[in-house]
């Protein structure tokens, strides 16, 4: 089961719902609680985070696109929320930059 | 804002019924010459760069045969002019030009509202003009709200000094045209420098238009991309990070790359570092302290007016996709940014970036919060472990940017010594 929701910034925010039920902190609608303007995820009857604005409010911004349901649910949760946005042409940098011997740090041996 | 090549502006005003010279762009000796055939001689041949006073620096020439077409535009193509290389030339009609005029209309801050500049004084020496006799370039203040009538036009150019009936005549509709342009555009700045006023009547010779940065989302069939003007053309990484800020008007992330291919770094012996800051004047500050201590932001960057996570999340990935830094230093002005969502997003970005260590850098990196929710910023890097990193140093609200530059060296070099590495 997914929930899945565009943002404004042309982002989407993926949530494998499957092991939620058993999730016992709901870390992604606690810390989206403590957020402006209100929360944009809640838990459902089900134990499931469901979206409380329409999918329409979310894209246009309501969701201020914090992060904190990704990072908390990594932390204390499923690990089970992903963050999907656009940054058209840096895959295609990088390729060319280590062709040519210029590699980005973090694409180095640690 | 968006400064648009000579040939851009020239089509624009074509557009808009201002008449510029017949010609056409150019990448090489061959192009060039099939253009001034199509044109007949003799042409002028002018480097397409984004710099003023390009004629005193040699970037116009002019050529009454091919050959002679052929020579210049070799020439100019092999050329830097003021430091930036010429990839383009314009190759248009040589006019029989018997006065030059000025021409321009931009945005009056002190007025609020957008003013017209005009002398019949010559247009290349302008500013020598404004100089010596500011009374020569004539300001008229328009009212946006009824905008700029063929009338008020006519009545602008009889009060510039010199003005002749003929002039009233033919530089109305030019003079109209131009506020049409500098309106329809969404312009900072439209300038005709200078205005050739020939038997044929008036014709653009050369184009100068600024397109404001936060319209050029309006205008996608200028086909511009949202990077900060350098005066050169736009790196990669910088058309990549001008996306950001496209449609999500949330904060600013700011990005020029200051050294893109380390080279300017390596002559100054100085080593190479990426860089963020909140707020312009934090960020020319932390430069200021960290050259002197040896070190050269390969960038500038700010990500201020309080940003998403996601903007600074993307923004780091590309910050940190410039090859060839030994560290990253970050650093907010003391702002009412809500820093933990920047904090948010740069965690975000290390955790993707540095996946194998849970985040944690391979490079020396120094983040300094200051400013609203600056302790709860600390906190999200100590909360997914990236503070721990031997490489990572947090600071507070109680250091200056000469104290975060100091720190900033003691981390690398005791990274530097630590591991060996130099790179």
């Amino acid at each position: 089961m997914t929930l899945a929701f565009e943002v404004l910034s042309g982002g989407t925010i993926t949530i494998d719902t499957t092991q939620c039920p058993t999730c016992e902190s709901k870390a992604c609608a606690k810390v989206c609680a403590e957020q402006s303007p209100g929360p944009v995820l809640v838990i459902g009857d089900d134990g499931r985070p469901r979206l409380k604005p329409t999918i329409t409010e979310v894209k246009r911004g309501i969701c201020t696109e914090c992060l904190g349901c990704l990072l908390d649910c990594e932390v204390r949760g499923k690990h089970v929320v992903r963050f999907h946005v656009p940054l058209p042409g840096l895959e295609a940098f990088i390729a060319s930059e280590e062709a040519a011997g210029r590699t980005p740090v973090y694409r180095r041996v640690q | 804002m968006a400064r648009l090549y000579e040939h851009q502006g020239k089509e624009l005003f074509r557009r808009m019924g201002i008449p510029v010279p017949r010609g056409g762009v150019a990448q090489s000796q061959v192009e060039a010459a099939k253009i001034a055939q199509d044109i007949g001689f003799p042409v002028a041949i002018k480097a397409q760069v984004l710099v003023g006073r390009r004629g005193k620096a040699g970037g116009i020439r002019f050529a009454a045969t091919t050959e002679e077409v052929r020579m210049a535009t070799c020439a100019l193509l092999g050329e830097a002019i003021h430091g930036i290389p010429v990839e383009a030339v314009l190759v248009e009609q040589r006019l029989a030009i018997q006065r030059e005029a000025y021409l321009a209309v931009t945005a009056d801050p002190s007025r609020r509202q957008p003013v017209v500049l005009i002398s019949l004084q010559g247009g290349m020496e302008i500013e020598e003009t404004a100089a010596q006799d500011p009374a020569q370039v004539f300001q008229a203040p328009i009212n946006i709200r009824q905008g700029l009538s063929d009338h008020v036009a006519r009545n602008i150019i009889r009060r510039t000094p010199g003005a002749t009936s003929a002039d009233i005549l033919f530089l109305a509709p030019v003079l109209c045209n131009l506020y049409r342009t500098y309106r329809t555009y969404d312009c900072k700045l439209v300038e005709i420098n200078p205005l050739a006023l020939t038997p044929e009547g008036p014709v653009a010779t050369d184009a100068r238009v600024d397109i404001d940065d936060d319209a050029i989302w309006r205008h996608p069939e200028l086909g511009l991309s949202m990077t900060e003007e350098t005066g050169r053309p736009p790196t990669s990484l910088e058309i990549i990070a001008g996306t950001i800020d496209q449609g999500d008007h949330r904060g600013t992330a700011h990005f020029v790359q200051l050294d893109p291919d380390g080279s300017l770094t390596r002559e100054l012996n100085k080593i190479p570092i990426a860089f963020d800051c909140v707020g312009t004047g934090a960020s020319l500050t932390t430069m200021d302290e960290l050259v002197p201590l040896g070190y050269y932001p390969v960038n500038f960057a700010d990500t201020s007016g309080n940003p998403s996570a996601s903007k600074m999340y993307r923004i780091t990935k590309v910050i940190l996709s410039q090859p060839h830094v030994q560290g990253y230093l970050f650093l907010s002005c003391i702002s009412s940014q809500q820093l933990d969502n920047t904090a948010r997003g740069i965690v975000a970005a290390l955790k993707e970036l540095f996946p194998a260590t849970g985040g944690k850098p391979n490079i020396p990196m120094l983040f300094a919060f200051r400013g609203a929710f600056d302790q709860e910023a600390i906190q999200v890097f100590h909360h997914h472990g990236i503070a721990e990193s031997p490489w990572v140093t947090l600071l507070g609200r109680d250091v200056d940017e000469r104290e975060a530059a100091l720190a900033f060296r003691v981390l690398h070099q005791r990274w530097r010594g630590e591991t060996g590495r130099t790179r």
